[in-house]
């Protein structure tokens, strides 16, 4: 790599640093006031008086949250619904995406599926319309209604889709002189090589599977039963949302700020965990995809 | 099915018998099984057969169900989960069987199934509409709208209540509905038939100007009275340091970004600064014989001199137009500001300053005064949201038999000192918000309800014998140790729930008793048609204005554009309409 040495040229690269830094920073203040906000006094949190560091350190909203059933219920739903729907994702994807990567000469019917696919894509039924298949189906209520609506995720299709199309034909020639049939041929060939395609699609998945709320206020009829994003949603209302002045009085007593911030900081750590490790595949395997495609 | 229909024509005719016989029975429930006798009598006289035991249950209002019934329920949830009993002897209560669920039960033999539950606000009302869109509601549910009860009850899908109510309905609970002038009632009924069973909205009495006391001795300031005397104290507490701590950071008045709306049922609205210059904002009311919207009235441009005036001083938090609740609330909280509108209950963030300054007290006037020496309040839509029933369902006596338990048995009789209605009425210790339990989860109650409670607060630490619910007692308990905490100096013990009873039920309630205050009534708070379609604009543009006017962006005069624009963009045709919907 050439580096040239002139001041003019390092002051600019420090600039670049300086600005992409900043802007990092600014990414994670949210985050550092919600740790900041968990950890403080309830008094001070209400007062608005907690930046980013915690007021009258105190852990107390953690050892409330050990003791809150509800909160670890809804998370073994998010982490059941993200294992499952996350799954059922990158193989319904896998098999969509194969297909429709060949081209017509070897699969005369493509841009036929290419069209539906497109279409599906763009336009979807409305929310009245699914709900109403949804409860048709008798998946209201159940785990299912919110991973069978959205099994296919079209995008991350579209996104292997290319990836599949980019790898060399003379491998394709290869595999099928060498007699491998288009089941050996995906699993042996395709899938070990697309492997930062696969992060990055089951990235997407299980990010949108984890933070996704709006489902099950739809689909759950039983707060019980809600995903944890959901959970969490439910109890961050706007108050000046609220119009009843019964209730607001009731929320308006006591402010759950320094508990609810110990909840949201709890529900990121599972993605802060997985983040790093599919990370490296992430930048390049959306790049790739999109580049050669 | 053949049977089914048998047995509601003989309900139908032992509620027409029963309703004329209601007035004479008391809310006692030995009393109420022998007026069914007479009543299941009737019906046997009337059908010439053996009396029927359902018929006889319906048309009483607190008699069992000979079998159980089971009925299913859109319900709101509670804000706390249910995990918080555990460890207690409740371990393994839940939304669909707790304390107050197994009461109704044991009382009237029906059996609550959970069709939805969501938490209040956006979650709940989208239950409420998947129902509607698909046809199959819950027997018993709430809708928080009356747009969306016209709604049910023009798809047919809700039953019509009147003969129920009139037949079933106890003594003490058609009361409460009187204490309103029965408006509630009015407003639940849909071309001549009762549709629901309306949830009060109490009377929350005057926004008060809450000032920090403190601050005011400190500047040797005397309570205020008129518009000038608040100018006059927002002007020393922005300009000469009331927190000493020698930097001028301290805000004026906290002021929400909607400056006005519905009376008493937020903090921080303007509402008194407009009444006092003669403007009813935001509501339906009569004006020299004619029906009028509010903000449109040429009064409300002084209210708005008033408070864009105040704004240009630097009197208004400069920064109101982009905080939001939250954040305006923390500026009570935290000592930044010493002075805001707001109802009683504003009390629960003032009862708060003092863990984060020691010296904050806090004392509501009943202020500004208009031209006549009192401050002029208006009053809410009565009815805060509705009850209904399924169509089909057998039984719709029974929502109106729970709310007899809920609201007269447990409150009022004889045996509301029995410890099944103490539980009832406090369940597991308030850790789970009460209405959040059963079926019933609106609020019924006297139009005076806060009056009632000052007065007995005040008698119970006057030391006589009062005969009131556990949880004013409790208040006044709480109110009690603060005021000995704050006599004795130890200001950092005082708790947050005996600081906002001392400030909210004791200071709050004995300004609002000793001012009386003018009230408008405002006559529409329905939808109309044309409403449906463009009051979501008119709104939108009617508080840009006022805050435009407000923070000075838009001169005083633009007001006047307002006006026409707003009449030409429908104001006008949706005027005409409530007026028709009114002469209705």
């Amino acid at each position: 790599m050439i580096t040239s040495k002139s001041f003019g040229s390092r002051a600019a690269s420090a600039a670049v640093w300086a600005a992409v830094l900043g802007m990092a920073c600014l990414c994670l203040l949210p985050l550092l006031n919600m740790v900041a906000l968990s950890f403080s006094s309830s008094a001070a949190a209400t007062g608005n008086l907690v930046g980013l560091v915690p007021v009258d350190f105190t852990a107390e909203s953690y050892s409330r949250l050990i003791t809150d059933q509800q909160f670890w219920r809804s998370f073994g739903i998010s982490v059941l619904r993200v294992a499952l729907g996350a799954s059922l994702n990158v193989c319904l994807t896998v098999l969509t995406a194969y297909p429709l990567s060949k081209p017509k000469s070897r699969f005369p019917a493509q841009p036929v599926y290419m069209k539906i696919v497109l279409f599906a894509m763009l336009f979807s039924g409305g929310t009245i319309p699914t709900f109403l298949v949804v409860k048709n189906t008798g998946l209201l209520n159940s785990l299912f209604a919110l991973i069978l609506p959205t099994a296919v995720p079209i995008f991350n299709v579209i996104i292997l889709m290319n990836f599949f199309k980019g790898t060399p034909e003379a491998l394709e020639d290869a595999a099928i002189i060498d007699g491998a049939g288009q089941w050996q041929m995906l699993l042996k060939i395709f899938l070990p090589i697309s492997l930062p395609a696969l992060a990055t699609v089951g990235l997407f998945s299980i990010v949108g599977h984890w933070n996704d709320y709006f489902q099950a206020l739809l689909y759950i009829q039983s707060t019980e039963n809600y995903p944890l994003q959901t959970y969490i949603q439910q109890l961050t209302v706007d108050l000046s949302t609220v119009t009843d002045p019964e209730r607001l009085k009731e929320l308006s007593r006591i402010s759950g700020r320094t508990f609810n911030a110990a909840k949201i900081v709890a529900s990121t750590v599972p993605l802060l965990c997985i983040y790093p490790f599919l990370q490296k595949y992430f930048v390049t395997g959306i790049t790739i995809g999109s580049v050669k495609g | 099915m053949k049977r089914t229909k048998k047995i509601l024509c003989m309900c139908m005719a032992a509620l027409l018998l029963a309703g004329c016989s209601a007035p004479a029975e008391t809310s006692s429930k030995a009393d109420g099984s022998s007026s069914s006798q007479a009543s299941s009598q009737a019906v046997s006289s009337q059908a010439g057969e053996e009396p029927d035991p359902w018929a006889e249950a319906a048309a009483d209002p607190w008699a069992a169900y000979p079998e159980q019934v089971v009925y299913t329920v859109g319900k709101q949830a509670p804000d706390a989960s249910y995990s918080v009993l555990d460890g207690t002897e409740y371990e393994g209560d839940d939304e669909a069987n707790n304390i107050r669920t197994r009461f109704y039960e044991k009382h009237l033999n029906a059996k609550m199934e959970v069709a939805f539950s969501a938490a209040a606000g956006e979650a709940y009302d989208q239950q409420v509409s998947m129902a509607i869109v698909s046809g199959e509601i819950p027997d018993i549910m709430m809708v928080t709208d009356r747009a969306t009860l016209v709604q049910l009850a023009e798809n047919d899908l809700i039953a019509d209540l009147t003969e129920v109510y009139d037949a079933t309905i106890s003594d003490v609970t058609r009361d409460i509905y009187e204490s309103y002038d029965n408006r509630p009632l009015k407003d639940a009924t849909i071309d001549g038939k009762l549709m629901a069973i309306p949830g009060t909205c109490i009377d929350t009495g005057a926004e008060m100007l809450w000032l920090r006391q403190d601050w005011m001795d400190k500047l040797s300031l005397s309570a205020p009275k008129t518009m000038e005397d608040v100018e006059k104290i927002l002007d020393a507490f922005v300009n000469q340091d009331p927190d000493g701590n020698g930097q001028n950071d301290t805000v004026g008045l906290a002021l929400s970004n909607s400056i006005y709306g519905k009376y008493g049922s937020t903090v921080l609205y303007a509402n008194n600064v407009f009444t006092a210059c003669g403007a009813v904002p935001g509501q339906w009311y009569e004006k020299d014989g004619e029906v009028v919207y509010g903000s449109v009235q040429p009064e409300m441009k002084d209210g708005l001199k008033v408070l864009a005036d105040w704004y240009a001083k630097g009197l208004i938090d400069p920064q109101m137009a982009v905080r939001n609740f939250d954040d305006s609330t923390a500026l009570l909280v935290n000592g930044q500001c010493g002075a805001a509108f707001g109802p009683w209950w504003l009390a629960n963030y003032a009862g708060q300053t003092h863990l984060v300054d020691a010296n904050a007290r806090w004392t509501p006037y009943v202020v500004p005064t208009g031209e006549d020496g009192k401050v002029t309040m208006f009053t809410n839509n009565p009815s805060e949201n509705y009850l209904v029933v399924r169509k089909d369902f057998e039984h719709p006596e029974l929502l109106v038999k729970m709310l007899n338990y809920t609201y007269d048995y447990t409150r009022f009789s004889e045996h509301k000192n029995d410890e099944e209605c103490l539980e009832f009425e406090a369940p597991y210790d308030s850790a789970i918000y009460l209405r959040s339990l059963g079926p019933i989860s609106v609020n019924l109650d006297y139009f005076d309800a806060i009056n009632r409670a000052y007065d007995d607060i005040t008698a119970y630490q006057a030391g006589e014998e009062v005969d009131t619910f556990p949880w004013v007692i409790q208040s006044a308990e709480l109110a009690g140790a603060a005021m000995e905490k704050l006599e004795s100096g130890q200001v950092a013990d005082i708790g947050i729930y005996e600081m906002i009873s001392y400030y909210g039920r004791c200071l709050a309630g004995e300004v609002l008793k000793e001012n009386p205050v003018n009230v408008v009534y405002p006559v529409f708070f329905g939808v109309t048609a044309s409403m449906q379609t463009k009051w979501e604009s008119l709104s939108k543009l009617e508080s840009e204005t006022m805050l435009k006017i407000i923070t000075g962006e838009q001169p005083l005069e633009h007001f006047d554009e307002f006006v026409s624009t707003w009449k030409s963009a429908g104001g006008d045709a949706i005027t005409q309409e409530v007026v028709e919907s009114i002469g209705e």
